[in-house]
């Protein structure tokens, strides 16, 4: 293992994370680079809970996000403890299993033949969406307790909802057989999905964070992208943003379509855990789309989960190396979710590389759409 | 209409993702006394070969599955006209196929079932959320040449190294068995560090680095 050597002295901070962040997304000068490591199901490690008991149980799920931030010192928190909160508000069984993320019953979906997508919106009842309901008390409850934090609420988006009501093989067939089904559903779940993020805006959520994870190369081709996932993801782009709150995307598979998330979505900033469709090299990656949007990552989970202290130092150095002086901004963090598992010191050694080695940020121009004409 | 032409329309109906057809052609393959195994190898599999070729460039998942639906379709008609002692005997190896424990993703998997299939080896799968006691059972049970483990979630990596740990306990590797690990997120350094002897990065690569393992 190489070692990093005398590091230099950490920077004294005179920002709140709200200050830095909001500082970055509208180009001010910062005291330090903002640092995201998306600690999620990790924070149940601060009280020792396994993530059935986190996951359901939302006083607890507050107190560990809000413990695990004022322990590591990070700028943000995204309050989902998983991605079937809102599956379950249209009353998909979800399995809370002990030592891993929840998922809905794969044996008993909801939706069980496309004629079931005609019914989707008599699933959905906000007086039984316990989960969705939590949620906004938790951000509520968050804004009020750490006022200078920013808080991110989240939505999986509509196809991303109904791989978690319907089995995904079935789905994929569906993408080419039942499509009109497909967009009726769809549109419903938007419209429910909207009235979701603007119960968390109104709740004190500052961003919205969507995984728009099948604009992807590893998943489908841009064509059908554009025609099945990109109109009611532009829907939802085109509502936070009138809300005034910040459209972030997050992509996890091979080969994110870049271009379209930018021609179509028009995100402030993207958290990739790849490469993007057409880019070989991080550098490209800065040159080629460093102009349009804020970068936040491109700590590996792998590295955070398997990593020491020192090597997440050395890689944190290394990107804001690379990352630090793209021209729209750059938060150093992690690619995707931080690993539940992973040691919770790695994400300290993060705020320690931002506090070392990202001291007197100078930040970019912020994401820049003005030639792309629209909002 | 000719040999010639039924391989085509059979490659043509897996191109083309059309199951009605696959089933027609197979059945005129039948009709027209052409070798069952023959039709499969020279008619079906050429179209799921040119869409596994292409994966991420002109074809995607969603075509991978329906392509591969298209390709049952006729091989079903086609395979209940062979002995399985002929399928047995062109058998290139048999593997067993899950999703770790704790993971319920199986989509991946499933399209790695399909090309393995296609390409002549006999798939033991063991579906989804599966223990690596029973990755390790199953080989032993069935003298597998490979045990092929699917992982969607991070947080799911260690049970790679538990099963491969297992198999060491019982000499599996020692004995020619080969372990691949791939999805998602699994990258080639988390697949070795996990001890395991084969990644790839799609399920088409995953063919063709089983094919070199074993060879």
């Amino acid at each position: 293992m190489s070692k990093i050597g005398k590091m230099p002295k950490e920077c004294e901070e005179y920002m709140t994370p709200m200050e830095r962040i909001t500082g970055l997304l509208t180009r001010k000068k910062l005291d330090r680079v903002p640092c995201f490591p998306f600690v999620s199901a990790a924070a149940a490690q601060i009280r020792r809970l396994n993530y059935g008991e986190y996951a359901t149980n939302p006083d607890l799920f507050l107190r560990c996000q809000i413990e695990a931030q004022q322990l590591i010192g990070y700028d943000g928190i995204t309050a989902m403890p998983d991605l079937c909160v809102e599956a379950q508000g249209f009353g998909a069984k979800i399995i809370y299993p002990p030592d891993n993320a929840a998922y809905p019953d794969p044996y008993n979906p909801i939706i069980k033949s496309p004629n079931d997508y005609k019914n989707i919106g008599r699933l959905f009842d906000w007086s039984h969406a316990d989960r969705m309901n939590n949620q906004i008390k938790v951000i509520k409850t968050i804004k009020e307790e750490l006022p200078d934090l920013m808080i991110g609420g989240m939505t999986i988006g509509p196809l991303g909802l109904i791989s978690r009501l319907r089995n995904v093989n079935e789905l994929v067939r569906d993408f080419a057989h039942h499509k009109d089904k497909l967009h009726d559903a769809q549109e419903i779940i938007t419209d429910i999905q909207i009235e979701y993020i603007e119960k968390q805006i109104e709740s004190g959520a500052r961003t919205i964070m969507v995984p728009v994870v099948l604009a992807e190369r590893e998943l489908m081709s841009k064509e059908m992208w554009l025609e099945l996932d990109m109109p009611y993801q532009k829907k939802i782009a085109d509502f936070v943003r009138k809300k005034r709150a910040f459209y972030m995307v997050h992509t996890c598979g091979r080969g994110p379509y870049f271009d379209l998330l930018i021609e179509h979505l028009r995100p402030v900033l993207i958290q990739n855990a790849f490469l993007p469709d057409g880019v070989k090299t991080e550098q490209e990656m800065v040159e080629k789309y460093g102009k349009k949007l804020i970068f936040l990552g491109f700590l590996s989970v792998s590295l955070l989960a398997w990593a020491n202290p020192h090597e997440v130092i050395k890689e944190c150095k290394r990107e804001l190396e690379v990352f630090g002086k793209s021209p729209a901004g750059y938060i150093l963090g992690a690619s995707c979710e931080y690993p539940p598992y992973a040691p919770l010191y790695n994400a300290m050694a993060i705020v320690k590389a931002a506090r070392t080695y990202g001291k007197n940020f100078q930040t970019g121009m912020g994401a820049n759409y003005e030639n792309e004409g629209g909002g | 209409m000719s040999k010639k032409e039924i391989l085509y329309k059979l490659k043509q109906s897996v191109l083309n993702f059309d199951e009605k057809t696959a089933v027609k052609a197979a059945k005129e393959a039948i009709d027209a006394g052409i070798d069952p195994l023959e039709a499969i190898k020279d008619g079906l599999y050429p179209g799921l070969k040119e869409i596994a070729d292409q994966y991420e460039q002109t074809y995607y998942i969603t075509d991978m599955i329906l392509a591969s639906d298209a390709f049952y379709a006729g091989t079903n008609i086609l395979k209940s006209k062979i002995a399985p002692e002929k399928v047995k005997a062109i058998s290139k190896g048999i593997a067993v196929l899950g999703v770790v424990k704790g993971d319920v993703h199986d989509l991946g998997k499933n399209m790695v079932k399909y090309l393995f299939e296609a390409e002549g080896f006999e798939i033991i799968d063991l579906g989804f959320d599966v223990p690596a006691e029973k990755f390790v059972e199953e080989a032993e049970k069935n003298n597998a040449n490979l045990i092929l483990i699917s992982v969607m979630l991070s947080s799911m990596f260690p049970e790679i190294g538990k099963i491969v740990k297992l198999a060491k306990g019982r000499n599996l590797q020692a004995k020619g068995v080969k372990i691949m690990a791939g999805g998602g997120p699994v990258t080639e350094n988390i697949s070795f560090q996990q001890g395991a002897d084969g990644w790839a990065l799609t399920a088409p690569l995953a063919v063709k680095k089983a094919l070199d393992l074993l060879n």
